[in-house]
């Protein structure tokens, strides 16, 4: 009976320490800015809703409404239009990261496994194992 | 099963350690097995905690009175219930039920958010952990439950088991003691979710708006539950502990509601962040002050550096609590500091009249309410400092100032919901106020043409009245457009509308609830009471009441002996009920008891104590209390727990195009 709760709690031990273990990735934080301004129109929005309300409840007059209301949709339209820009651009470098993350995951690939490498016998450039012509020279290769 | 129980106990510690560190140097890192590890970790906490709280109620049950925890809690007469709540019925088996709720939320926060907010977590985990850390400590070595009973021979230690224990504390011996202690921890711990996240969210520098949606569920669930425990302390010391009230400023409950007063204040304030991007240093400083004044709660009653009924006995925590609780803040100051400049306004204040001064006037006053009842609490603290004698402040005190705070945060309970955002017209604040103050004017004349005389009275009446007009034309008014914009008839148009944001509408169900409340918190100033000797056949009288003695009656049971008084209550000679209160004495903890009897009625309560007997038997000392309308704070308490449920329902939203409003 002790021995099968000492086997489950070293069963469990391990299972705790074992992503430490794990050869792993890092996350990559996303972009702030990005965040921030969401935020914001998120926040707009609400205000919009709100004011609406407010109005239909007739707790502001006409005048301070419609001059209110401009006022949130301009912010919206700011806020949106530079959303739009914050997130092409994280969005391009995010994608430049990965490419280069996967340049060097492929290089690291390469490097460990060195013998599947292959030459061109004509020009001795490197080519990838599954190349059917050398990219230097064009030579077939074999 | 007190080795095992230790062992797991044990383990707490280590496993906590190792979840703080894997999750700081994930936060660090970035890397995924790190956090994944603290997760498994925090997991692992809440595994190990629940079975040493398992072995523990396994030794409470059996009754194992080698445990020094079992036999002075418990006894062998003690019913099988008793025996299972006795878990936090004292101070070390109610530290490990602490423990075990700071598992269960770190388990729960790992879980929730295991695929997302991977930039907060390492740091949230972090800072429960490091809580974890803290409270395994005193668990496992400074107030360890499973502790043995030991004599001292001299050169060696031997243990030892007693023959019956001594008893649960016969004022713990009522249901309202199952759930008060774990619903009111539940409210102080949960404090430690929106803390962290906070926390988190000033190490990152990603102070958006994030942390604060990822807690708000928590926040308000730990808010609700600080306050239904709160209610549910004053509903035992009501009817368990005699003295015919329910609310004593006494530094254990002033302690609860040190946190709520704060949490309250960021329910509210938090809603100027999400609309205008203001007030940000100040609603973390109220995460932070919830969480600390939670702590400083614990240790209020586990230090016994203030005298209370419910507090322990000195019990060699206090340095400790001390030492984590200045951790606590000069950590979370000084990274408030830090980030002061990524806190700024992204907006500033318009207009005095608006929806955003009148939050910013509630959080003035629940701060001001903070101040006065932490000053109260602490005064015989401070003064022993520097006078040298403990001077106490009572319940007049805490009233000559809580009473004018409490009456204007009921006022903006009314007016504030009624102002616009940034700017409110004199033209439509006429609009909005006309009819309610005419109304409650109104209300206030005839309650005095009733013979109401009482200022204060009249001026809570008043005030309530008018804040339940806001209400109800809120509700009426949204239903009415939403009619006309519908179609729908006025039930459906009600009930679309409150579920299409429930957010506000069950905020407004909790300021009906706290106005019915507060009409029951002013019944207190027409309590009137008596006291009387009588023995069979004598009869007294309370204002319109005549008590009739029938017969005093004198029982037995294994637990506990008792005397009972049989009354029989009358009305303006009209026969009403009997009424029958009960002192007990019982025998394992030596101790006497006092069991209440009340009639309850929406209009007021009847509440006897039976509180001496004559040395012959033939008479008894009964007191009685007439206490008006006192089961509005009981009524107002259940709506505010359904208006907090709405309040966490998600909105429902239209698929087809319905008018939006």
């Amino acid at each position: 009976m002790s021995f099968l709760a000492y086997l489950t709690g070293m069963a469990f031990l391990i299972w705790i320490v074992l992503p430490l273990f794990k050869k792993d990735s890092t996350w990559v934080s996303l972009y702030m800015e990005v965040d921030e301004l969401a935020d914001k129109k998120q926040r707009v929005y609400g205000n919009i809703a709100d004011l609406e309300f407010d109005f239909a409840m007739g707790r502001l007059s006409e005048e301070d409404f419609k001059r209110i209301r401009q006022s949130f949709l301009s912010e919206a339209g700011r806020v949106i239009e530079r959303l739009e820009s914050q997130k092409s651009s994280a969005f391009m470098e995010r994608i430049q990261k990965d490419i280069s993350n996967l340049g060097k995951k492929q290089k690291a690939k390469k490097s460990k496994k060195g013998s599947t490498q292959v030459y061109c016998i004509e020009c001795g450039a490197e080519n990838l194992p599954e190349a059917k012509f050398c990219m230097k020279c064009g030579k077939e290769m074999r | 099963m007190a080795d095992l129980g230790n062992i797991l106990l044990f383990f707490l510690f280590p496993v906590s350690v190792f979840t703080a560190l894997t999750a700081l140097a994930a936060g660090v890192t970035k890397r995924r097995g790190l956090l994944e590890a603290a997760r498994r970790g925090a997991y692992a906490a809440f595994a190990v905690t629940t079975l040493a709280v398992l072995s523990l109620e396994y030794l409470l049950v059996t009754s194992d009175f080698s445990i020094e925890y079992v036999a002075s809690n418990t006894n062998l007469a003690l019913p099988m219930f008793y025996k299972i709540v006795a878990l936090w019925a004292g101070h070390n088996g109610s530290l490990l039920l602490w423990t075990w709720i700071v598992t269960i939320f770190i388990a729960i926060v790992a879980f929730q958010n295991r695929r997302k907010n991977n930039d907060l977590m390492p740091y949230v985990l972090f800072v429960i952990a490091s809580t974890m850390v803290f409270f395994s400590i005193l668990s496992v070595f400074i107030a360890n439950p499973f502790q043995t009973l030991y004599q001292d021979l001299g050169n060696t230690l031997q243990e030892f088991a007693v023959q019956d224990g001594r008893g649960l504390n016969p004022l713990l011996q009522h249901p309202a003691m199952i759930i008060h202690p774990p619903i009111l921890f539940i409210g102080y711990v949960g404090s430690v979710v929106p803390f962290a996240f906070a926390i988190a969210a000033l190490i990152t520098g990603k102070l958006g708006a994030g942390w604060i949606h990822t807690t708000r569920r928590w926040a308000l669930t730990t808010w609700g539950f600080l306050a239904i425990g709160i209610v549910l302390g004053g509903k035992w010391a009501y009817v368990e502990l005699g003295w015919g009230g329910y609310w004593a400023w006494d530094p254990v409950e002033n302690a609860s509601l040190l946190p709520w007063l704060t949490s309250t204040a960021y329910l509210h304030s938090v809603m100027i962040q999400e609309r205008k991007g203001m007030l940000k240093i100040w609603n973390m400083a109220l995460v932070i002050a919830t969480y600390l004044l939670s702590i400083f709660g614990t240790f209020l009653t586990r230090s016994g550096v203030v005298s209370s009924v419910h507090a322990f006995a000195n019990s060699g925590l206090g340095p400790a609590f001390a030492i984590f609780l200045t951790m606590g803040l000069i950590f979370s100051v000084t990274l408030l500091l830090y980030r002061r400049k990524d806190l700024k306004p992204d907006e500033e204040m318009e207009s005095l009249v608006s929806r955003e001064s009148g939050f910013l006037f509630n959080n003035l006053l629940f701060l001001l309410a903070t101040i006065a009842v932490l000053w109260g609490t602490l005064f015989p603290v401070i003064s022993e400092l520097f006078t040298g004698d403990q001077i106490t402040v009572g319940p007049p005190w805490f009233n000559n100032i809580m009473i004018p705070i409490g009456l204007a945060l009921l006022l903006l309970t009314g007016a504030g919901p009624l102002l616009a955002w940034r700017h409110t017209s004199v033209e439509t604040l006429k609009r909005s106020f006309g009819w309610p103050i005419l109304g409650s004017l109104i209300f206030v004349i005839i309650l005095y043409a009733l013979g109401v005389r009482d200022g204060w009275a009249l001026g809570s009446f008043a005030i309530a009245f008018f804040v339940m007009w806001t209400i109800v034309v809120e509700f009426v008014k949204g239903a009415l457009i939403r009619m006309k914009n519908s179609g729908e008839n006025f039930l459906i148009a009600l009930f679309m509308l409150s579920r299409k944001n429930t957010r506000r509408y069950g905020g407004y169900l909790i300021h009906a609830a706290i106005v019915i409340m507060f009409v029951g918190f002013t019944g207190n100033a027409f309590n009137s009471e008596t006291r009387a000797e009588v023995g069979e056949g004598d009869s007294f009288d309370l204002g319109s009441y005549t008590f009739k003695a029938l017969s005093i009656v004198h029982g037995e049971t294994e637990n506990y002996s008792s005397d009972r008084l049989d009354m029989e209550l009358y009305r303006n000679d009209r026969f009403i009920t009997t009424i029958s209160p009960e002192k007990r004495f019982y025998f394992a903890s030596d101790q006497p008891s006092t069991e209440v009897d009340i009639y309850s009625t929406l209009r007021e309560d009847i509440y006897a104590v039976l509180s001496g007997m004559s040395n012959d038997g033939t008479k008894v000392i009964v007191q009685v209390y007439r206490n008006p309308l006192v089961s509005m704070v009981w009524i107002g308490a259940l709506i505010m727990v359904l208006g907090t449920l709405f309040a966490m329902l998600p909105n429902l939203r239209e698929s087809k195009g319905g008018s939006d409003q």
